[in-house]
């Protein structure tokens, strides 16, 4: 699973991930898991400009994360997501739904 | 320019890595075109490994090609079950799985929507999609 890197740092009122490498079905159940934990606790924001790749699983997650925020009243922040991650989301036809952001102070 | 690249890679999920640096070594195509290629190889390939009775072989071969502007990536495979995929096709839609806690049925959805025209093909041993970027 070294194919993945997430570093986690932590705001007044969020906390950050960085993400890095690729987030496919091989992959993505450490990022599943704090993800998941995450967004119950507070309003994240996951730093995505260094994922290489984003697979339906990926985004699977990335969706159930947004049901889960909103029912704990926390929000999710897909911060500066590269090319391939753009892609992926907009592929989808459910790119409104995520909030993109390119600086942490736009976090509210 | 024309060119092309191929890769075998055995039906393992760790081999989504491999086929990601196979399509980043493509380098014939734009980066807007290695996304995309990149994308959708590795969806097709996921879906193959995880839901596909193999046949006579667990490899799938994967082909990137560039004939003008024209690129086409080719995989195929030995598989028992490629009717079953081809009725899925109809009728998968995204949705929330309880089992894996996330929502699945966006790939098939992804690929329509990345590439400009898919066609599968069942062959007498082995089978193939051909996705037309």
């Amino acid at each position: 699973m070294e194919n993945i890197a997430i570093v986690e740092k932590n705001g007044s009122n969020y906390v950050l991930l960085e993400v890095s490498g690729t987030i496919n079905s091989y992959t993505y159940t450490e990022f599943q898991a704090k993800v998941y934990a995450l967004i119950k606790q507070t309003n994240l924001v996951l730093d995505l400009s260094r994922v290489t790749n984003l697979s339906s699983s990926g985004l699977g997650v990335l969706m159930s994360a947004l049901d889960d925020g909103e029912e704990t009243g926390n929000k999710l922040y897909v911060m500066k997501p590269s090319e391939v991650v753009r892609l992926a989301i907009e592929s989808t036809g459910f790119s409104e739904m995520f909030t993109v952001i390119y600086s942490l102070t736009e976090v509210v | 320019m024309n060119a092309q690249r191929g890769i075998v890679l055995t039906t393992d999920l760790s081999n989504l890595i491999v086929l990601e640096n196979f399509i980043s070594g493509c380098l014939f195509l734009d980066g807007n075109e290695m996304n995309r290629a990149k994308l959708l190889a590795t969806e097709f390939f996921d879906n193959i490994v995880i839901h596909s009775v193999h046949g006579l072989c667990g490899e799938v071969s994967i082909t990137v090609r560039k004939i003008k502007a024209r690129i086409t990536l080719i995989l195929k495979y030995s598989t028992k079950n490629f009717g079953k995929m081809l009725n899925a096709l109809d009728t998968t839609n995204p949705h929330y799985d309880v089992k894996s806690l996330r929502y699945r049925g966006l790939g098939l959805r992804m690929c329509r929507n990345l590439a400009s025209d898919i066609h599968y093909k069942k062959g007498l041993f082995k089978s193939s999609i051909i996705i037309i970027l």
